[in-house]
């Protein structure tokens, strides 16, 4: 019965809604569509509303009772009145609004700001990013949408790789930076900021357009004294070993990173040492590429095959850099470097050489170790004089030396051969950056080094034929002092505009001068002889008074830009005799470049450039100087500079959702006067006279493309290129020689993107190439690999490369495969690791290259680093 | 007698003819994005009768008050940087064609995009309190994905706020979502209509296609975009991870994914 009633009750309750309609206009009677309506309680709290439609009209359901009706509109007087609805009862409410007769005043409302942005500084809390399964800093960083990290450590923060990551303002990593994301821990960080728009120099941030990333981690005050690294020592069959161990302390005020590295497996640790060492990131200088001139040279050529696969080594190497601030505004970094190795090489060739009136076969077995040690001292510091204002200065301080000993076979003969090579080396750079308002810059920079390169050759035989007369000579030196010194001023402007165009000009001095002194002996038994004309002493100094500019037009779509390099040169040779030689050119060098962007995925560019060379060293000198076991180079004796001309055009098109890419070129270059040598070759000695010729030209067309196949989840890649050059030289008696060399390749790809476990990557690659000289001799040589990459868990992944080479000519079914393993597996979130890593599993002993010139063939055998398989464990504290 | 009662009424005429003005409005919000990369800057809402234009201006530095930095960070910005590196997007909400229009990016491709019209079922509820004199009540509403708090003001009757906020009777002073990650702040607020309202709204910015594509299509492209980037990357170096993104952005789920 009770029930019978509330269900009564409920019956009713549902029946009794109300509805209100009308419509709402202005005194004009136009409706008035966008007005609110709010039904209130008697209290005053809104029950319901609704907002007119586009005539005027509005519609409410609601309980029956008593309320207050609204309706209001903007720049009107808000109209409400009381109503009482009945049960069911459907009400017409209309309105008319009046004009509100006051002016609407302009608002303005204060906050505090939660979020203060400091520029292109984003700061974020570490502790709000981790959700507390991350141990080291990359983990961390993985959790944050943008940032991508390779499977080396690389970070990339929107597809640009990042420039380092920095721990409270100080970096002593550079791009290594992937031994401090890798083994420090997260738990002590504060803050993660990212650096938008980042420039090395400071003071160069909003002139210099960067589109650079830097990271930034600031350390939580409780851990102001942290220890950490990580361990790794692998052993495997034939005694192969390898330990590194790195070790970061980061105190209050220091900051100090240890490395060391010892090895005998053919892996190379410096890497991420150069990487380190090298601060011309941190310091803009001057005076780059000038080092002295290396005169002998030895040891084997590259092939191919990556290092790592001939490498016969015996490693150390440690490195220490710590950084600590001196008072509130200056800051030294100490950079230490030792390293000691000792690689040995095997390499045997085969040369034919074939051309008009000349044909001699050559047989050469190299067997040689080479003992390396290197030390370098850097010293990097910072000074900020005031807010617009810093003095930087490097001091650098480097010694290494090389004792190459080599069993030399030549066409059976054995010999022992010796190559001791000393370097020393100091360098001494300062840069006064000041920015003497928003938009302008200025930086004056200074350097000054010297190079020291000295050589000593010796070999136990004689094996230069007719090249000297004499039968009893029973062993040849060769005694080489090469110096060089440089000293440079510049000054460099960065003016940036209103319309944010940059417009930047240089103006400075290079100072350099190279003294060559060479013995080149003889040994008959007690006696020596230093033949004439293969004796050196020379002088050569060049000195550089240069501006240079560039600008860029942008309008619209398109882009024109250019710069010129001037320099007045002042060239000062002194010869053996002591007679000075000087020249004095004034050169100009231009470079055009210009862009079309059709539309986002099409874009058009073009660059032309003209480019004058002044002579080096060896181009200028006088003599024979003895380059290798057998081969003489002789200069011009008198400066000269010759005259080049590039220009290329490329085209790119890409689908809008990167379905496929498509990318063209064509570039042709031109040479007006080269500087080429002259030779006289017979079967034992190269005898190498440079004179001026003709120059040829070179023009080439290249593709690339990559389309990805949705259905088969993976992305083809095809790419190509080809080129025809003409040069010219001239050997022996032969007149000028015309030679035409082309070349095509083309490579065919195929990588899966499977979502899942495994995934594969395939490749081929041809090459062919032709040289048309007297004869013609052609190369054709393939190239694939299949990697396959097995990712069974988080901790444990797998992966399998295989390479195989093919090199056509002499023995067309020379085909070499190689098959590496490595397999991972780390437990405890990474803290420790155990690994497998097996070389050369097909056990390939000999690889075998073949190559073609103007004027014959070779084939070069080098021996490999047999099959090995090394068990690493890794651990991390 | 009638004669002079139309006469009247035609006299009159100019001054209701004034009444075009007063159902505009511009509101300046600032926008605090307290997500994995904080970041903050002002965006418009143009508000002409049944019509409001959202405009988001993410490259202007949004440091117009002086700021302090104490704590040894060398990286002041002694300039603003005012290059273009983002899209600056328009969002239009016509409420009587039932029609939203804006434009996104993929790559550098610009779209124009036309997102389905809903009518937001708010919850009005008791809380009230008061932004610089404006009488404001507080109402909530679960759109794609997140649960949204916004404070709106019947002092002024204009049924918009920020981005696809609208249909409340009256103005959103204050918009945020439970966690806090993404708000809009009203900081100045002008009754005029902005000239912006004469121009064609489609070709406002230039875009890859004439006709709007729907945002579910838009959608699906972009997830593609992606995928076929990393894809590339892949083939480039093989040994590339991929990291999974979570979303985290302002939809988080769509009406069509139930």
């Amino acid at each position: 019965m009770k029930y019978i009633f509330i269900l009564f009750l409920c019956a009713i309750s549902a029946f009794s809604q109300s509805t209100i309609n009308g419509k709402v206009s202005d005194e004009s009677t136009e409706t008035l569509s966008g007005a609110s309506i709010l039904l209130k309680s008697t209290t005053g709290q809104i029950i319901t509303y609704t907002i007119t439609d586009k005539d005027g009209g509005y519609t409410l359901e609601v309980e029956s009772g008593s309320y207050t009706l609204e309706a209001n509109y903007l720049g009107y007087q808000k109209q409400s009145l009381t109503i009482l609805l009945k049960d069911k009862e459907k009400r017409v409410q209309n309105f008319t609004l009046k004009l509100r007769s006051e002016e609407l005043k302009e608002v303005v409302i204060k906050y505090e700001q939660p979020v203060v942005l400091r520029g292109d500084t984003l700061v974020f809390d570490a502790k709000a990013l981790s959700t507390g399964s991350e141990v080291v800093v990359e983990d961390l960083l993985k959790n944050i949408p943008g940032i991508v990290i390779e499977k080396d450590g690389t970070i990339k923060y929107n597809d640009r790789p990042i420039e380092k990551v920095m721990v409270d303002g100080d970096d002593l990593f550079n791009k290594g930076y992937s031994l401090l994301t890798r083994n420090m821990p997260n738990k002590p960080l504060d803050k993660v900021e990212v650096l938008q728009n980042y420039s090395n120099n400071k003071l160069l941030k909003g002139i210099e357009d960067s589109n650079a990333v830097a990271l930034n981690l600031t350390i939580d005050e409780a851990y102001k004294n942290l220890w950490f690294g990580n361990i790794e020592i692998g052993y495997g069959e034939r005694n192969r070993y390898l330990a590194t161990g790195n070790l970061m302390h980061f105190a209050e005020k220091y900051k100090t990173f240890l490395t060391t590295s010892f090895n005998n497996a053919g892996y190379d640790k410096t890497g991420n040492v150069d990487a380190m060492v090298s601060n011309s990131v941190d310091l803009e200088s001057i005076g780059h590429g000038y080092r002295a001139s290396k005169i002998m040279g030895m040891g084997i050529g590259s092939s191919r095959l990556g290092e790592d696969r001939t490498r016969f080594n015996n490693a150390e190497v440690a490195t220490l850099s710590t950084i600590f601030p001196l008072s509130d505004n200056a800051k030294l970094k100490l950079i230490g470097f030792l390293g000691f190795d000792e690689q040995d090489a095997f390499h045997n060739s085969y040369s034919v050489t074939d051309f008009q009136g000349t044909f001699f076969e050559n047989s050469e077995i190299n067997n040689s170790r080479d003992k390396l040690s290197r030390s370098y001292v850097n010293a990097l510091f910072n000074y900020d004089v005031s807010a617009t204002q810093m003095v930087q200065s490097s001091t650098t301080f480097n010694a290494g030396k090389s004792d190459y000993k080599n069993d030399y076979t030549f066409n059976g003969t054995s010999t022992r051969e010796t190559l001791e090579t000393k370097n020393t080396y100091f360098d001494q750079k300062a840069t006064y950056t000041h920015k003497w308002n928003d938009r302008n810059i200025v930086l004056l920079k200074t350097r000054f080094f010297t190079d020291k390169l000295p050589q000593n050759y010796g070999i136990n035989d004689y094996l230069l034929g007719d090249l000297f007369a004499s039968d009893t000579v029973d062993a040849v030196g060769n005694d080489v002092k090469s110096n060089k010194e440089y000293a440079g001023l510049q000054a460099d402007f960065r003016l940036k505009q209103k319309n944010d165009d940059l417009i930047s000009f240089a103006v400075g001095y290079d100072y350099n001068n190279d003294d060559l002194t060479t013995r080149f002996s003889l040994f008959a038994g007690n006696n020596t002889t230093n033949p004439a004309d293969f004796q050196s002493d020379i002088s050569y100094s060049v000195g550089d008074l240069y501006a240079r500019s560039g600008y860029t037009f942008k309008f619209k779509q398109f882009s024109l830009g250019g710069t010129v390099n001037i320099h007045q040169l002042f060239n000062r040779f002194q010869n053996s005799e002591g007679d000075t030689k000087t020249q004095n050119p004034f050169i100009v060098n231009p470079t055009l470049n210009a862009s079309w962007r059709l539309n986002p995925d099409n874009i058009f560019s073009a660059m032309y450039s003209y480019n004058v060379t002044n002579s080096d060293l060896l181009q200028v000198n006088d003599s024979y100087l003895l380059t290798s076991s057998r081969s003489f180079s002789r200069g011009l004796g008198y400066f000269n500079q010759w005259e080049s001309s590039n220009a290329s055009l490329d085209f790119t098109t890409k689908h809008y959702l990167n379905r496929y890419q498509f990318s063209a070129g064509l570039s042709y270059s031109r040479q007006n006067d080269v500087v080429t040598y002259r030779s006289q070759l017979d079967q034992n000695t190269s005898l190498s006279d440079a004179f001026i010729i003709r120059g040829g030209d070179r023009i080439g067309v290249r593709f690339s493309s990559h389309y990805v196949i949705r259905k088969l989840k993976g992305t083809v890649k095809l790419e190509g290129d080809a080129g025809r050059a003409i040069y010219y030289n001239q050997y022996n008696n032969s007149g000028l020689r015309k030679n035409t060399s082309y070349h095509q390749s083309f490579t065919l790809g195929w990588g899966s993107n499977f979502k899942s476990a495994f995934n594969f990557n395939i490749a081929t690659e041809w090459d062919f190439s032709q040289v048309k000289s007297d004869n013609t001799f052609r190369n054709t040589s393939k190239f694939s690999y299949l990697d396959l990459k097995y990712v069974i868990s988080e901790n444990f992944n797998v992966q399998l490369k295989t390479e195989h080479y093919n090199f056509g000519g002499v023995d067309s079914y020379n085909n070499y495969f190689f098959a590496d393993l490595e397999a991972l597996y780390s437990f405890e979130k990474q803290k420790y690791s155990i690994g497998l890593d097996g070389r050369n599993l097909f056990d390939t002993n000999v690889f075998t290259t073949y190559s073609v010139s103007d004027i014959g063939y070779s084939t070069n055998s080098y021996r490999l680093l047999p099959r090995y398989v090394l068990m690493t464990f890794k651990y991390r504290f | 007698m009638r004669l002079f009662l139309y006469f009247f009424a035609l006299l009159c005429y100019p001054v209701f003819g004034q009444s075009q003005k007063v159902a505009s409005a511009q509101v300046e919000y600032r926008f605090f994005s307290n997500s994995d990369f904080p970041t903050s800057y002002y965006t418009t809402l143009y508000i002409d009768k049944d019509i409001s234009l959202f405009h988001e201006k993410p490259n202007e530095n949004a440091t117009r008050s002086d700021v302090n930095t104490n704590d040894g960070l060398v990286y002041e910005s002694l300039s603003t940087s005012t290059k273009t590196h983002f899209l600056e997007p328009y969002l239009k909400v016509n409420r009587n064609k039932q029609e939203i229009l804006f434009f996104e990016s993929i790559g550098a491709n610009r779209f124009l995009i036309q997102d389905d019209y809903q009518n937001l079922d708010w919850t009005i509820t008791n809380e009230s309190k008061t932004i610089e004199g404006f009488s404001c009540t507080k109402a909530t509403v679960s759109f794609r994905g997140r649960e949204w708090t916004a404070w709106f003001t019947t002092e002024v009757p204009l049924p918009f706020g920020p981005w696809k906020l609208y249909g409340l009777p009256g103005l959103i002073l204050e918009a945020y979502d439970a966690t806090n990650r993404y708000t809009y702040r009203a900081v100045k607020i002008e009754f005029k209509k902005n000239a912006i309202f004469e121009e064609d709204f489609n070709t406002l910015i230039k875009t890859k296609n004439k006709n709007p594509i729907s945002y579910r299509q838009f959608l699906i492209d972009t997830q593609e975009y992606r995928d076929n980037i990393h894809a590339e990357a892949v083939k480039n170096n093989p040994d590339l991870q991929d990291v999974p993104v979570p979303n985290n952005g302002m939809e988080t789920k769509y009406e069509w994914e139930e």
